[in-house]
């Protein structure tokens, strides 16, 4: 396995606030990484230093280039989908198929003349007179015929319904995905990418807080159902955070031993939701 | 260059409306308009009398020609070429100038920037595309569509003469100062490039840059250095004359890419005295204008400023996606 992107102490400015304060990740290829944060953290910005759209200091490699130089050679390598509204308005289905086939080394005509075939698009409509999920389709279906080595995608989903949404990502597990393939994605629909995820990184006011596989997520973290009777021994094993339900606490627990959690009531995985939630506490006060 | 090729169709696409169809229906209004000026003066010649008008087009409608006449009608034939010039040069400059503006500008504002640097497109390549759609390929195609509605104006001139039992050949297409006359506009056309350049530049450069109002900024930037130029002046310090900062310069700036042939360098190198005499209407005259202008170094230096302001606009694109 090799790295798709390594960024050391990556930092970028704007006038008055620090979006980025020395990131260090590394992002391994055949992966699927959710990067997660609350609004403001840093998360387009950081994506956007990937992109070579905006300017930052420290050290950034994406697929053994620099994005700050030599843009449009990374482009071949690199899509990116941000936001659902991006399409040009007045262009024409046909038209972006066209364009995007002459201007594309990589890009394979048939595959999204196939993808766009499951669709309801038609070549001659425009895209302003499309819904925003026909957009997405569209936008989808250029991008997976694009062999890509990175895809990111910045809130890929936002104001779509939900039949859309599952279409989305099972389009892209099912049609796109591979261990050749990485997939870098922002959103705050959280629960419905946790299932697809391998990695995830939250960011908060500009720094990662936390990098890890979902595999070790759940082995870190616990949630455990408690009676009321047992509450004062779980808090003193120093939860993370503290919810009732049904009369009883529902504790999560960051790093705490298995075998002495079992002790005080039932153990569950907790949702990455909920690990999300706990771990951002204070970030709007 | 397979890639610049795609550039140039998307800026097509895009632009049909300005780019074709305008041109097309200032052409289709050209002949209307000319058809219903011949048959006004059918009418009136018929409810006059024979002999009674000796309007430019009445020679049209006689079967004899003096060579007075002919002389007449060789006017005839240059001024309709350079009326029906001017007419597609102004709605040119119109489309270009807006173009122009918006070139920059307008997928910046609903984002589609996003989806344009998401593919293996360089930001030269983009504003290159659009430069060269405004100072060369759109003249090129207008020039075309210009020459195509005056020739089938000088068929619609032939019926007419044909009718009335005159010879098109003596009157219209034997016409001596036809072929220089069209020679001297296409050697005009690269002037016509080189002259645009600056405008080009400018107008690029301001949708590159600017956040917001385009357009307000293009207009303010120029007169404002030009009111501040007559300012020094009027403080006893040196500055530049003002003929020179509002023609050449700001002018120039804002509205180089209006007009094809000769709105330019002809009326300049020519005089206005060749204007009001007319003979600016011969080719000898507008040969030598052009000669003078390919010879002028304001041709070359404001081509030059205008490619730097090129690179200013790439420059700009490259930060478009910044915060």
């Amino acid at each position: 396995m090799s790295a798709v992107i390594q960024a050391h102490g990556l930092r970028k400015r704007y006038r008055n606030t620090e979006a980025l304060r020395g990131v260090d990740f590394t992002i391994e290829s055949g992966r699927i990484v959710g990067l997660i944060g609350p609004n403001g953290a840093g998360k387009t910005t950081a994506l956007k230093a990937i992109l070579g759209l905006t300017e930052f200091e420290g050290r950034l490699d994406v697929l053994g280039h620099d994005p700050r130089v030599g843009r449009e050679r990374m482009m071949r390598d690199v899509s990116f989908i941000a936001d659902v509204a991006v399409l040009p308005r007045w262009i024409r289905v046909r038209q972006v198929v066209d364009f995007v086939a002459g201007v594309h080394p990589r890009f394979d005509r048939a595959r999204c003349e196939a993808f766009l075939a499951r669709t309801k698009l038609l070549q001659n409509a425009r895209v302003r007179e499309l819904s925003k999920g026909m957009i997405v389709q569209l936008h989808l279906a250029l991008v997976m015929a694009i062999d890509a080595r990175l895809l990111v995608l910045d809130e890929p989903t936002l104001g779509l319904d939900l039949l859309y949404r599952k279409q989305f990502y099972q389009s892209l597990l099912e049609d796109y995905f591979d261990e050749q393939r990485t997939i870098l994605i922002t959103t705050h629909q959280v629960e419905e990418i946790e299932h697809i995820l391998s990695d995830v990184m939250f960011i908060r006011e500009g720094s990662i807080t936390l990098q890890s596989d979902m595999d070790s997520l759940g082995e870190r973290y616990a949630e455990v159902m408690v009676n009321p009777e047992q509450g004062d021994a779980a808090r003193a094993l120093k939860p993370l955070s503290e919810r009732s339900v049904f009369g009883r606490s529902v504790f999560l627990f960051d790093g705490v031993a298995r075998a002495q959690l079992q002790t005080l009531g039932e153990v569950r995985r907790p949702s990455l939701a909920d690990i999300f939630v706990a771990s951002m506490q204070g970030s709007y006060a | 260059m397979n890639t610049m090729h795609w550039l140039l169709k998307r800026e097509f696409w895009e632009h049909r409306g300005g780019f074709f169809w305008a041109p097309l229906w200032t052409g289709a209004a050209v002949l209307a308009l000319t058809l219903l000026g011949l048959f006004a003066g059918e009418v009136r010649m018929l409810q006059a009398g024979d002999g009674a008008s000796n309007s430019a087009l009445s020679m049209l409608f006689f079967s004899e020609q003096t060579p007075g006449q002919i002389e007449h009608a060789a006017k005839l034939l240059n001024g309709s070429l350079l009326g029906v010039n001017a007419l597609f040069g102004l709605v040119m400059g119109v489309v270009l100038f807006f173009y122009l503006l918006g070139a920059l500008y307008d997928d910046r504002r609903d984002r589609s920037v996003l989806f344009w640097k998401s593919l293996p497109v360089s930001d030269a390549g983009t504003v290159i595309s659009k430069a060269l759609m405004a100072t060369v390929l759109i003249p090129f195609l207008v020039f075309g569509l210009m020459l195509v509605t005056w020739l089938l104006l000088q068929i619609l001139f032939s019926v007419f003469v044909l009718i009335h039992g005159g010879s098109p050949w003596t009157l219209i297409w034997g016409q001596h100062s036809l072929l220089p006359m069209l020679a001297v506009m296409l050697a005009d056309l690269p002037a016509h490039m080189l002259w645009s350049l600056l405008a080009v530049g400018w107008l690029l450069l301001c949708s590159a840059a600017v956040r917001s109002k385009p357009f307000l900024w293009a207009v303010l930037i120029p007169v404002l250095a030009g009111i501040a130029n007559g300012w020094i002046g009027l403080m006893g310090v040196p500055n530049l004359p003002a003929w020179f900062v509002w023609r050449e310069g700001i002018a120039r700036m804002l509205l180089g890419m209006l007009g094809l042939y000769g709105t330019w360098g002809q009326t300049r190198s020519v005089g206005d005295g060749a204007l009001r005499s007319g003979s600016i209407f011969g080719w000898e005259a507008a040969g030598r204008g052009l000669g003078a202008l390919y010879a002028s170094p304001e041709l070359w230096i404001g081509a030059l400023v205008g490619i730097a302001m090129i690179a200013g606009a790439v420059w700009f694109r490259r930060r478009s996606s910044e915060a």
